[in-house]
């Protein structure tokens, strides 16, 4: 038995794999525990570089991820920011326009912008109501800020609206504080919105209103336009050029409102008046006389008389729009004629 | 320097082996890389070193599952002991035999898990083998041939002896 033994020792590959199956079998019959706590103290220190290694890449792999949905719903929320913002913008619009119909005089009909001219001035606008919405030719186009333009011809579900941005638009428009009329036009050489036919004593000064002075029919008087930016003098030093700002930013509107008549069941109040257009309307038609218009008569007279109305279009503007002048000076020319 | 080498090969083996090849499982079956490390030491080590080789992966395997602590220790060792009658026939450069004997010690191993864990149910080992045992083996085989290419850079110097 010895001697077996002994050979069996000295063939190192049998001695050796006996010695490992008596160390595998001493390991087997180790108590649970024992197996247990050398498993957890001999992986985390054995293998410590690869399980670093393997949570390093694991973390980097979740961070990745994360950052990835993280830029996802950053740009989501962006997304729906801007869209919340348009709605803001739009409900605002919504909001003001319905208080105009609410405490206004006027009736309206409620227009998207579907396009728009191209270039720095926006001289036509593109509206998705049409003459089967009750518009008509010549009606004024309004936003709750102030004057857009008017209804320059009509289809039957669009209308073209020329702007007071347009050249060959021209609008009787008056001072807010001296009630002096004038003539607000788009020089096209300046690219900026005028007040002309203003005599250089008139007392004009930087931040005055301008609105709709109502004469020639077209546009209701009292309706905002805008805030005086600059005030000059004309060349020939006869006129002031006034640089109007106006309220209505049309590049940014996306509906407009079309007067298309007046709301004879309005209730008016002044106080509660929200919206700056009613109520300079409101207390230009509460002093009740017409502006004053300086003698230009000679001038526009024939530009008035050449403008086409329709008998519908009269019936479409604002209460003082078919009435005749009472001013003392007794102009009769229209303002918002064709230019030549 | 000689076991150095052979603990940089083989705890990464272990590591792999015990975490990145569940991901490498097909249909339940996963390869084996630490064979391709105990076939290529019995093949050109001497067999006391080649037995020790087996027991060493065996046993760093088996401290990831201290259940059955010993089980890989006995049977890697077991395997390059009968390994070990093949060095001197088959050589490292003959790819195509080293994946024959990679596959036969998978073949070995899981006879050997099979008898420790199912004692006394020869229908189920059979069954065992035929599910887990050949595909296993297989696998190893196949995955040995690209293991054996780096087995033989890092540490084949010495075989050329």
């Amino acid at each position: 038995m010895f001697r077996w033994l002994s050979a069996l020792w000295r063939r190192s590959d049998l001695s050796s794999v006996l010695l490992a199956a008596l160390l595998s079998v001493g390991l087997m019959v180790l108590p649970e525990g024992t197996k247990l706590g050398l498993a957890q103290k001999g992986v985390p220190v054995l293998f410590f570089p690869f399980n670093r290694g393997v949570a390093f890449l694991v973390e980097q792999a979740r961070l990745g991820r994360e950052n990835r949905e993280l830029r996802e719903a950053v740009a989501r929320s962006s997304t729906q920011f801007e869209q919340l913002q348009d709605q803001e913008v739009e409900n605002a619009f919504w909001r003001r326009a319905y208080a105009l119909k609410v405490r206004g005089r006027f009736r309206f009909v409620a227009c998207e912008i579907i396009a728009k001219a191209a270039g720095m001035a926006v001289s036509t606008l593109v509206l998705n109501k049409g003459s089967g919405d009750g518009i008509r030719k010549n009606q004024p186009v309004i936003a709750p800020e102030g004057l857009i333009g008017k209804v320059a011809s009509v289809g039957p579900s669009t209308c073209f609206v020329r702007t007071i941005l347009d050249t060959t638009l021209h609008v009787g428009a008056m001072v807010g504080r001296t009630r002096r009329a004038g003539i607000l036009e788009w020089d096209r050489g300046t690219d900026q919105c005028l007040l002309t036919k203003i005599p250089v004593t008139e007392d004009v000064k930087e931040g005055d209103e301008i609105l709709t002075s109502g004469l020639g029919g077209v546009f209701p008087p009292g309706v905002l336009i805008g805030r005086v930016d600059k005030v000059g003098k004309e060349p020939k030093g006869f006129f002031l050029d006034v640089v109007v700002s106006p309220y209505a930013k049309l590049g940014r509107l996306s509906a407009a409102l079309v007067i298309v008549g007046e709301d004879t069941t309005a209730v008016s109040s002044p106080d509660s008046l929200t919206v700056s257009v009613v109520r300079i309307h409101k207390d230009s038609l509460a002093v009740s006389p017409r502006p004053r218009m300086y003698g230009i008569g000679d001038t526009l007279a024939g530009k008035g008389s050449s403008h086409p109305r329709r008998p519908g279009d009269e019936d479409s503007l604002a209460p003082g729009a078919g009435q005749a002048p009472s001013s003392d000076k007794g102009v009769t020319q229209n303002p918002e004629g064709q230019a030549p | 320097m000689r076991f150095l080498k052979l603990l940089v090969v083989m705890l990464p083996c272990v590591f792999l082996q015990a975490s990145f090849f569940e991901l490498m499982t097909i249909a339940g079956v996963r390869p084996d890389a630490l064979l391709s490390v105990v076939v290529f030491n019995a093949l050109v080590e001497s067999p006391r070193y080649a037995i020790f080789t087996g027991f060493l992966s065996g046993f760093l395997l088996d401290l990831y599952d201290p259940q059955h602590l010993g089980l890989n220790a006995l049977g890697y060792a077991v395997v390059a002991w009968l390994l070990g009658y093949a060095r001197g026939s088959v050589y490292r450069e003959q790819f195509l035999m080293t994946a024959l004997l990679v596959g036969l010690g998978g073949i070995l191993m899981e006879l050997a898990r099979s008898l420790f864990l199912i004692w006394g149910d020869a229908n189920a080992i059979g069954l065992r083998l035929l599910r887990y045992g050949l595909p296993s083996a297989l696998y190893s085989g196949v995955l040995s041939l690209l293991l054996f290419v780096l087995l033989n850079r890092f540490i084949g110097e010495k075989a050329k002896r």
